[in-house]
């Protein structure tokens, strides 16, 4: 798998979230948090916030600088480096994260983060969760 | 404000991803954001159920946004507010 930059590996986290909630497609937390990230190319995620939001997290991850909130709708793609799978999974938790500390940690994506955990050399706390993340990735590279 | 038929009033919004100093957020909670939300979740603003079980609610305001308003089992869970303002198949379906 070739490195991804910042928006196709955007659109492999929403490939990813849409596939946890068909696997359980009921309503509530998870599934607000999954509206308010949909993406479409040129026009942005449903919720405006939660695109400078991911790119935070890459930054994060890439530069250990925690970009606050009211600076994030300035943050570009332009300015951050290819993302390796590993990597991007590392942000996608991230982004996850942070977003289930802001809505007072709902256990329903509790749980999802406690699956997705990672742990380099040894994987995901389900292994499940890495595959269906590299699926992902697959399908996001396959529709380009 | 004219709450939906047949149903109280939504409670809330409760969640402070509600209010943040962000795009097509209310940068704060005061009255006035709260009462721009609450005043949106009425019959004639409904514009149906989103993919994913929530009630979608939007109207226009005269300066041109659209505020959006997300309701659940009687509870506002998310508002904001488009600058530009969003189709009814945007508003209901996302990306999918």
């Amino acid at each position: 798998m070739t490195p991804m930059d910042p928006q196709q590996a955007y659109l492999a986290v929403v490939a990813f979230l849409n596939g946890h909630w068909e696997q359980r497609p009921v309503p509530g937390d998870f599934g607000d948090f999954c509206d308010m990230c949909d993406y479409v190319p040129g026009l942005g995620t449903r919720d405006p916030a939660m695109w400078g939001d991911w790119l935070a997290a890459v930054k994060k991850l890439q530069t250990g600088v925690d970009v606050p909130d009211p600076v994030r709708d300035a943050l570009s793609p332009d300015a951050l480096k290819p993302l390796a799978p590993d990597q991007a999974y590392l942000a996608m938790f991230e982004f996850i994260r942070e977003y289930w500390e802001r809505v007072s940690r709902p256990a329903e994506i509790g749980d999802l983060l406690g699956r997705m955990t990672y742990t380099p050399g040894t994987g995901t706390a389900d292994p499940e969760m890495w595959k269906r993340w590299l699926a992902a990735i697959e399908k996001v590279q396959a529709d380009r | 404000m004219r709450a939906v038929t047949g149903q109280p009033p939504a409670k809330g919004p409760t969640r402070l991803v509600t209010f943040r100093q962000r795009a097509g957020h209310f940068a704060q909670d005061t009255a006035e954001a709260r009462e721009l939300i609450q005043a949106t979740v009425t019959e004639e603003n409904f514009v149906g159920v989103s993919a994913r079980g929530n009630q979608v609610y939007a109207r226009l305001l005269e300066t041109g946004k659209q505020i959006w308003v997300w309701v659940r089992e009687g509870t506002i869970r998310e508002g904001g507010y488009n600058d530009q303002p969003w189709s009814v198949e945007r508003l209901l379906r996302g990306s999918r």
